[in-house]
């Protein structure tokens, strides 16, 4: 019991979450949490049973932690229940008949339930999060510049940082650094002294329901700071969404 | 070139004043204001009549936007609820005296000011509500700088002058994942600086005296100026105008009036 | 029947009246009966509440109490009195009457000769305080009851003893913080300054206190009605003080269950 599962972008996509779990249970007893890191939810119609399947896990399997992330952020404000932001981007990018979709297939419980998740979690010195702190909107990605992912990381005085929004599988590790600094005051002078950083990292946890047939996540190990990438083959025959005949383009 | 960077001058006309006197003297050829024209001090209208009449490139500081909202500061900014109920009073006595054409002008103040390789914001290039402090992570203070483009950022809303210099930065990165190729990266960043230009109107570095920088475009040279002027006259307009007397005091003793940055991590979300 | 000691202290405000006496107690077995009594504090009673919270088995007496206290007399071994400054000497006399009593003055290094030489029949060195500021105004303020927030406290601590508000040579109080302690500040012109001490008190969680808080300053040009608004504007609210109390109570829970 050393691992942690932590899984991203499910968006409503309960055959491929299926699959995942049952990849969790195969690891045998050797995880100790499961982590849901935001776009739980998604324009799909069965995102209600997702939602329920998740919030009802069955004996044996463990409660899974949600936060926030995009899609249920754009939900919220559908609902006149966001912090900030206009749905307009949404509309933009994904057109009319999909805001009509995630309006359709959510239900007013479960917009209730979603505004009460925390924005992230912080356990030992990780940083559990769907973008960052900043914002759900903030995509991190192995072209993200390493000053910037240090950034992130130093908000929380975090070591580890875990985000899903790029939808990518990623680990960015921050080996060295250094930096000379000196201060310069009305009544001192403080002489240059080198900053150093210790190794830290952020992790892109992949995307479990975007890709038809093919679910990503990540098994992380605080104990020995292993992290494993699993993908996941599934049947697509048993998934609504790729048998319907509007696709969305994503 | 030497240009004169200010800031923060908080309603204090006298000290204004004495500053502009002092830049005169020094002969920069171009002033920057960067914000907090109002709040705390007995002369807001003076200061922006002034800044407007001198026609000084400004940015906004936290003070000018909040006013101009409505808003006050922000809460993690008072240290004590003493000072939050005096922050508040402060506040609401600048709402009552600005006049709506000052307010407007500080409407239209841009979040920043740029000139060649230098720029110009009142807290940082992100958040006028986040401190800049000297403490501050190096690597951070490097990604604040760089964020910006620029090899020069001036600030202010300390109210604590200083030049830090961030020099031969480097990062070593290994990145890898699905569907990714494993590449080392090696990050390296030319030589950077903070320069926290002070208060010309609230110090906080002990003395009543108004700070402000004169900087020399063509040697980099850095002259963090300190201006001793009559803030005896300050206090007894404190006073006289029924701001929270005990401000009067702390100008004297070069202490903030209420709000205080403390915490080099605490990044302000607001 | 045993031998009654009493021993009367006095001496010029911040010399060290009440720690001495503090010491003298310190020293005293488990099972001597003890008495402490300072008149002319009014309504405001810091140092009996200082002494009463360090030792529980303590009688602490003050103004409004003196026949309590003579009647007490009979049960004790040892008796302290304090005389404050703004005592006469002589006042003694009408409280103790004919009863015999050591006399003790705590002094600075540097007094050469006063109305204590006279008096005392032993002279202690106590604290170097500055005696050429000679203070004329002594204010008191009980703010039992108020509970304070604890940040707001150290602020106006902090100018009241640099001068924001006249020009102070002692300065004490006792207060109930949001966390339910309650904590002893001292302050005397010239010696430096320490810092907040914690009485010895259970925490009180359960919405205002009962128990004595209140401050005492002696100086001069003292701005009254600026201090006085100035405390009040570090009470706490009703609903901020159940607030900090639920939060203080829910954390010793968690702390009592690790």
């Amino acid at each position: 019991m050393n691992k942690w599962a932590i899984l991203s972008g499910i968006e409503g996509n309960l055959v491929a979450y299926e699959a995942v779990l049952a990849d969790i249970k195969h690891q045998i007893n050797q995880v100790e949490a499961l982590y849901i890191l935001g776009d739980l939810i998604g324009p799909r119609p069965e995102a209600e049973n997702l939602v329920e399947r998740v919030r009802n896990p069955r004996y044996g399997e463990l409660e899974p932690l949600v936060c926030k992330g995009w899609w249920e952020e754009k939900c919220l404000i559908l609902h006149g229940l966001g912090s900030n932001g206009e749905a307009d981007d949404l509309v933009a990018k994904y057109g009319g008949e999909t805001v009509k979709l995630l309006w359709d297939s959510v239900s007013r419980q479960t917009v209730q339930w979603l505004r009460n998740l925390d924005f992230g979690f912080f356990e030992l010195d990780c940083l559990l999060i769907h973008g960052t702190t900043v914002s759900v909107d903030a995509e991190l990605t192995p072209d993200t510049s390493p000053l910037t992912m240090l950034d992130h990381l130093s908000r929380m005085q975090a070591n580890t940082l875990f985000c899903g929004r790029s939808a990518l599988a990623f680990q960015y590790q921050l080996q060295g650094g250094a930096v000379t600094t000196s201060i310069a005051t009305l009544d001192s002078q403080v002489p240059s002294q080198t900053a150093k950083i210790s190794p830290c990292q952020v992790i892109g946890v992949g995307n479990v329901g975007r890709t038809p047939g093919e679910a990503k996540y990540t098994l992380y190990s605080p104990t020995t700071n292993h992290v494993e990438f699993r993908t996941i083959r599934y049947d697509v025959s048993q998934d609504f969404q790729s048998n319907a005949s509007t696709k969305v383009a994503f | 070139m030497k240009i004169a960077v200010m800031s923060c001058i908080h309603g204090n006309y006298e000290a204004l004043d004495a500053v502009l006197l002092d830049i005169d003297q020094q002969k920069a050829e171009k002033i920057f204001c960067l914000g907090d024209l109002v709040g705390y001090g007995p002369y807001p209208n003076a200061v922006v009549t002034q800044i407007r009449s001198l026609d000084i490139p400004t940015c906004a500081g936290c003070w000018d936007e909040d006013i101009v909202e409505g808003l006050n500061s922000c809460e993690c900014s008072y240290p004590s609820l003493l000072a939050e109920k005096r922050g508040k009073a402060a506040h609401e006595w600048t709402h009552q005296e600005l006049h709506d054409e000052n307010r407007e002008f500080l409407a239209q103040l841009p979040h920043g000011l740029s000139q060649d390789n230098l720029v110009f914001f009142h807290g940082s290039p992100q958040s006028n509500h986040e401190y800049l402090l000297p403490e501050l992570d190096a690597f951070v203070a490097l990604e604040r700088v760089l964020s910006a483009n620029a090899d020069v950022l001036f600030c202010g809303h300390t109210h604590v002058p200083y030049v830090r210099t961030l020099d031969t930065g480097s990062l070593q990165v290994r990145v890898e994942g699905v569907g990714i190729e494993a590449k080392e990266i090696s990050f390296s960043a030319p030589m950077k600086r903070i320069i926290n230009v002070g208060s010309v109107g609230e110090p906080r570095h002990g003395r009543p005296n108004a700070t402000y920088v004169i900087y020399d475009t063509d040697t980099q040279e850095v002259s963090l100026r300190e201006v001793p002027y009559d803030y005896q006259k300050t206090c007894a307009a404190i006073i006289e105008k029924g701001l929270p007397a005990i401000f009067a005091w702390r100008l004297a003793q070069g202490l903030e009036y209420a709000e205080r940055a403390d915490d080099p991590t605490h990044v302000c979300t607001r | 029947m045993s031998v009654l000691n009493i021993t009367v202290v006095a001496g010029p405000a911040g010399c060290g009246k009440t720690t001495w006496i503090c010491r003298q107690i310190q020293n005293l077995t488990a099972n001597e009966n003890v008495i402490y009594f300072s008149p002319g504090t009014g309504k405001v009673p810091i140092d009996q509440t200082r002494l009463a919270a360090e030792f529980p088995n303590l009688k602490v007496f003050q103004d409004g109490q003196e026949v309590e206290f003579l009647q007490q007399l009979a049960t004790v071994d040892t008796v302290y009195i304090e005389l404050g400054f703004y005592l006469e000497l002589t006042s003694i006399q009408q409280i103790l009457d004919e009863l015999p009593y050591q006399a003790l003055a705590i002094l600075p290094p540097k007094l050469e000769y006063s109305e204590y030489h006279a008096w005392a029949d032993k002279i202690i060195k106590g604290a170097d305080i500055d005696t050429s500021m000679v203070s004329n105004r002594l204010w008191r303020v009980p703010s039992s009851g108020q509970v304070i927030d604890e940040d707001s406290l150290q602020e106006f601590w902090y100018e009241i003893t640099h001068g924001a508000y006249g020009q102070v040579s002692r300065a004490k109080g006792v207060f109930d913080v949001a966390d339910g302690r309650s904590l002893y500040a001292d302050f005397v012109a010239g010696i430096p300054a320490t810092e907040f001490l914690e009485l010895d008190l259970p925490r009180h969680l359960e919405g205002r206190p009962q128990r004595f808080s209140g401050l005492e300053i002696l100086g001069n040009n003292l701005e009254e009605s600026a201090m006085k608004q100035t405390l009040e504007d570090c009470y706490l609210s009703e609903v901020a003080i159940t607030q900090h109390q639920q939060q203080v109570k829910q954390i010793l829970l968690e702390e009592n269950i690790e």
